[in-house]
């Protein structure tokens, strides 16, 4: 019921990836997951149930901004931009990430 | 700005809501469309998106909880759900809300009355440099407790004052101006002009006063404040220049005082400069010598110590006189004390109020404390509620939160209206506060109550929240979900929460128990204040105050009262009458000091101080004095060469010694004005208590009024012995003085028992108060007490029902709960005595004749407390219960307590009492089905 922040690594990929995602451009949480999804060859599914809070949570932090728009199918949806602020968070994230990956990937070398 | 947005979406919880839904709506519909293009059909993709997606509610909420802040949220939540269950139990919503707005209401009260009376600034500028200087010889004693400052002191210190920057004298008189054909009676202020810049007073019109009219001989000034201006003089615009008669005299108006200036308290009308006598050359120059009330300004980064010890230095450089001796009484080198003035304004009635204060505190935390109680018991049947929130994830602290609020909302509700009753409460103490009532008008409502008002809010929400919130919170889950009261009752009933409630009422008990002390002790030194004998009898005299015009002849004057009294004795219902220039209550004082041999032959000569009357026969029988010896004064007295003097017992005892007095002589009594001669003590009366009932009996001569000497002087007070009620004569007594001379002014015409009362009308304040608080805190227990024990009585319906069908009497069954009521009161009683021993130097100040510990109160109060609570809570309520048949929860329980009926209804049937039984039945059963 109530939601506590509780960084955990699981969270902060999520983030990771959106911000990544919208990097590339505004998009919508719908567009998100499915970039998320194709380019991963479904690998990565997105947890739909993460998503929105994690997006709204973004978003109060100040990382991404979000607007009504109008989509090419007339539709009505939210579109979210990255900020300045998420560009740099973006940049922290995937230094953190590489850094995280490099370690493990030493770990499971060593013979 | 996120967390300006975050703040909308808490607020606009609807808005929020439909943008969420939106969101939602949009990201299954393409997930749906990408099913459809995929080759689902319609209804199968739009199942599997909503597969894939999860709960849209449970996402909904999860987003939502993002976007809000969550403890604002949390707090909008549980106040509206606060607000739904008060309204769905009105009756406990009421009762706690009327309990909170009298405690909350009557503490701010108190409180603002404490505040402005006591803490408040004073409203002059720099009021915390203003102190109040009096002079003092250790060992002697002013008339009548007076703190003054000699002239001649003044005089020494004005020269040259180094520790404060403006030194001058104040004063409030009783006087008449004449308005048209009438004559308004009021009070006046006398100040020092030098004091007025320093009030900080700029005035509406005119100008202030120059020191040059502070000069005796000066012309007449007078400053008229804006009330007097508005109300008497219709805002004259030419009032500037106009001459006004005052006492008789003529006075120069020579500026408008602004409505807010109030100095030195909230009577005075009008003011005019203080003349400070000079000091005459003349060593022994008993005339020039006079007392004043006398404050001053500390110059900057000077101390109270500093003024003290400069006033003394300069006091003592000042020589001893008789007349010295006369204002200050005989004793040691002059002392000279500096207090701050606002402290000393009040000073009179500050114990009064810290007993009020302390009392109306105890009368919130019983609030306090009945509330809680109530609140406890409810959360019995809150039990299954909180079981299912718990079991679906509220943590405790979450439940406590929940609860806390609740108390917070009804504490907000108490305020809200206890903050009516305050404005009430104070609208009524003004109204009917005493005469004279320090820095009444400093008592308002203004942003320190509000202050106050909001901490006492939060502190009720703790006290009679958290207990309860943190019991409430705390129990078994699984025992509180099974079905069946039992269960439940057991688990609340358990012997924590019952000592819990018992902690809370044996508190309320001792509370209460406290201030029915407190006000036991005031109603008895309230009585023994006016059963006190004041040395004459007030009933039924009629007295009236004259002053007769200046400038006019003095045998004049002596004619007058002489014509008068006859006149008057001619009325009918007149039984004696008699003329003085002092009576009882008069605020005067005038002092006779002279030596005298000394009795006890340790030195040759003491001085003699007494307050000195001058009287006309018939004076001391009209009064009701009493006669100790020898005579009192006759008609040939006035023609007598000898002047003849009649001493009170006090003055005989002290200063004439043992043996006869009456018939003794003294040759130039008064050395500087008598020229041989003699006067001869001719009786000795009773003392009298001249300055109110609390005052000490003090030495008392009284001279006979003659042609030459002793003359009544300028302000006469006629005192007339009727034999019906005074009220009736008072109009014929008026215009026979206004017949008698038109010039006249007459003063109040009043029963003498009205001055009585006046003096005594701050205790009678203070004891009405604390008794009404202690009936209240009284009532407030008696129902806590009542509500909780008929409760708790009831829960244990079952047990007692057991009892009963095992063989228990009724008075077996009376006894147990009656015995359990005891055991509280008792606890209580024990712990309120010795609160009440501990707060006994509180109420010292406040009572009169009667000490803190007065034995009689501690013991009369636990029986008043014992009869009000134990026997009406205890008694009906287990009657009743006992004899309702036993009775179990359960489904076998109609049964089982239809048969139990039906034997007491067999019983009652062989005793010829079926009908009743045959009810009782039908009651249980609906009960049983009702608890369920």
């Amino acid at each position: 019921m109530l939601h506590r922040r509780k960084p955990d690594a699981l969270q902060g990929t999520l983030d990771l990836l959106v911000l990544k995602t919208l990097s590339l451009g505004p998009q919508h949480g719908y567009g998100i997951a499915s970039h998320i999804g194709s380019v991963s060859d479904e690998v990565l599914r997105v947890e739909e149930g993460s998503l929105y809070p994690a997006l709204h949570r973004m978003e109060h932090a100040g990382w991404i901004k979000a607007e009504w728009d109008v989509t090419e199918n007339n539709r009505r949806a939210r579109l979210y931009r990255l900020t300045k602020a998420g560009e740099r968070h973006l940049e922290e994230a995937r230094d953190k990430w590489n850094r995280l990956s490099k370690a493990v990937g030493k770990v499971l070398r060593f013979a | 700005m996120g967390w300006l947005r975050r703040l909308r979406s808490t607020v606009l919880r609807s808005r929020q809501q439909r943008e969420i839904d939106e969101e939602l709506r949009f990201h299954l519909e393409q997930r749906t469309e990408e099913f459809i293009r995929a080759g689902m059909s319609a209804g199968v993709a739009r199942q599997q998106a909503l597969r894939r997606f999860g709960s849209p509610s449970l996402i909904r909420e999860r987003t939502e909880d993002a976007d809000r802040l969550g403890w604002l949220g949390d707090l909008a939540d549980d106040t509206k759900y606060a607000l739904r269950t008060m309204r769905r139990h009105p009756s406990f919503t009421l009762s706690a809300l009327l309990t909170l707005a009298l405690g909350i209401g009557a503490t701010s009260a108190v409180f603002s009355v404490v505040y402005g009376v006591l803490m408040r600034p004073l409203p002059y500028p720099a009021a915390d440099r203003l102190v109040r200087v009096w002079e003092e010889h250790p060992g002697g004693a002013t008339m009548g407790g007076l703190r003054w400052i000699s002239n001649r002191t003044y005089w020494a210190w004005n020269e040259q004052p180094r520790t404060v920057d403006v030194l001058g004298a104040y004063g409030s008189f009783a006087a008449t101006i004449r308005v048209g054909d009438d004559d308004v009676s009021t009070f006046g202020g006398q100040v020092s002009p030098a004091l007025l810049p320093v009030l900080g007073v700029t005035p509406l019109a005119g100008r202030l006063f120059t020191t040059a009219e502070a000069e005796e001989g000066a012309s007449r000034v007078v400053l008229l404040g804006e009330a007097l201006w508005v109300d008497r003089f219709n805002r004259d615009a030419g009032i500037i220049g106009r001459s006004v008669r005052i006492d008789g005299e003529a006075f120069t108006v020579i500026g408008v005082l602004p409505r807010g200036f109030r100095f030195p308290s909230a009577d005075e009308t009008f003011w005019r400069p203080y003349v400070i006598t000079r000091v005459s050359t003349d060593p022994e120059g008993s005339q020039r010598t006079s007392g004043m009330t006398a404050m001053a300004r500390l110059a900057p980064g000077m101390t109270a110590a500093q003024v003290e010890a400069e006033g003394t230095a300069m006091a003592r450089r000042v020589p001893v006189t008789m007349a010295t001796k006369a204002l200050f009484g005989v004793g040691g080198p002059p002392v000279v004390h500096v207090r701050p003035l606002g402290a000393d304004m009040a000073g009179a009635v500050r114990p009064v109020l810290l007993v009020l204060a302390a009392a109306v505190a105890a009368l919130l935390l019983i609030a306090c404390a009945n509330v809680a109680n109530m609140f406890l018991t409810r959360g019995l049947a809150r039990q299954r509620e909180f079981a299912v929130r718990a079991s679906i994830g509220a943590g405790r602290g979450r439940l406590v939160r929940q609860l806390l609020t609740e108390t917070f909302v009804l504490s907000v509700g108490g305020a809200i209206v206890g903050l009516f009753l305050a404005w009430a409460l104070m609208r009524v103490t003004s109204f009917m506060a005493p005469l004279h009532f320090p820095r009444l008008t400093d008592v308002y409502l203004d942003v320190h109550a509000l202050a106050f008002i909001t901490g006492a809010t939060l502190m009720t929400t703790l006290l009679c929240g958290l207990l309860p919130a943190l019991r409430g919170a705390r129990f078994n889950v699984s025992a509180s979900l099974r079905q069946g009261n039992g269960a439940t009752a057991e688990g609340f009933q358990g012997p924590r929460d019952r000592r819990l409630r018992d902690v809370l009422l044996v508190a309320e008990a001792a509370f209460a128990l406290m201030l029915i002390i407190a006000a036991t002790l005031l109603v008895r030194s309230f009585v023994r204040l006016a059963s006190v004998d004041p040395g004459y009898q007030p009933a039924p005299v009629l007295t009236a105050h004259v002053m007769l015009p200046p400038g006019s002849d003095p045998d004049r004057d002596g004619q007058f009262a002489r014509d008068a009294l006859s006149r008057i004795r001619a009325l009918p219902g007149v039984a004696s009458a008699g003329a003085g220039n002092m009576m009882p209550m008069f605020l005067q004082h005038a002092v006779a000091t002279f030596p005298l041999p000394d009795p006890s032959g340790v030195s040759p000569e003491i001085t003699a101080r007494a307050t000195s009357y001058t009287i006309t026969p018939g004076y001391l029988e009209a009064l009701g004095v009493r006669l100790r010896a020898g005579r009192l004064f006759e008609e040939r007295d006035e023609g007598s060469g000898t002047r003849v003097m009649l001493v009170n017992e006090l003055f005989a005892r002290r200063y004439l010694g043992p043996g006869e007095v009456v018939g003794r002589r003294f040759t130039n009594l008064f050395r500087r004005v008598d020229r041989g001669v003699i006067t001869e003590v001719v009786g000795v009366v009773a003392p009298m208590l001249k300055n109110g009932n609390d005052s000490e009996p003090e030495p008392e001569i009284y001279f006979v009024a003659k042609r030459q000497q002793n003359r009544l002087g300028k302000s006469v007070s006629f005192v007339v012995r009727t034999t019906g009620a005074p009220v009736v004569l008072a109009a014929p007594v008026r215009d026979l003085l206004r017949d008698l001379d038109r010039d006249v002014i007459i003063d109040r015409v009043q029963p003498l028992t009205n001055l009585l009362a006046a003096s005594m009308a701050q205790p009678r304040f203070a004891t009405a108060t604390v008794t009404t608080f202690a009936l209240l805190a009284l009532i407030l227990a008696a129902t806590g007490l009542f509500g909780v024990l008929s409760y708790a009585v009831s829960q244990r319906g079952r047990e007692l029902g057991v009892r009963t069908a095992l063989g228990a009497s009724r008075t077996s069954l009376l006894g147990l709960v009656l015995r359990e009521g005891l055991a509280v009161a008792t606890l209580g009683i024990v712990l309120g005595i010795a609160g009440a021993a501990a707060m006994s130097r509180l109420m010292q100040g406040a009572l009169f004749g009667v000490t803190p510990l007065d034995p009689i109160s501690f013991a009369v109060a636990p029986l008043v407390l014992c009869q009000w609570r134990s026997r009406p809570a205890c008694f009906p309520r287990s009657v009743r219960r006992a004899s309702v048949p036993p009775r179990r929860s359960g489904n076998s329980l109609r049964a089982a307590a239809f048969h139990g009926a039906e034997r007491r209804h067999r019983n009652g049937a062989r005793r010829g009492r079926r009908v009743s039984g045959r009810r009782r039945i039908w009651r249980c059963s609906r009960r049983a089905t009702r608890r369920r």
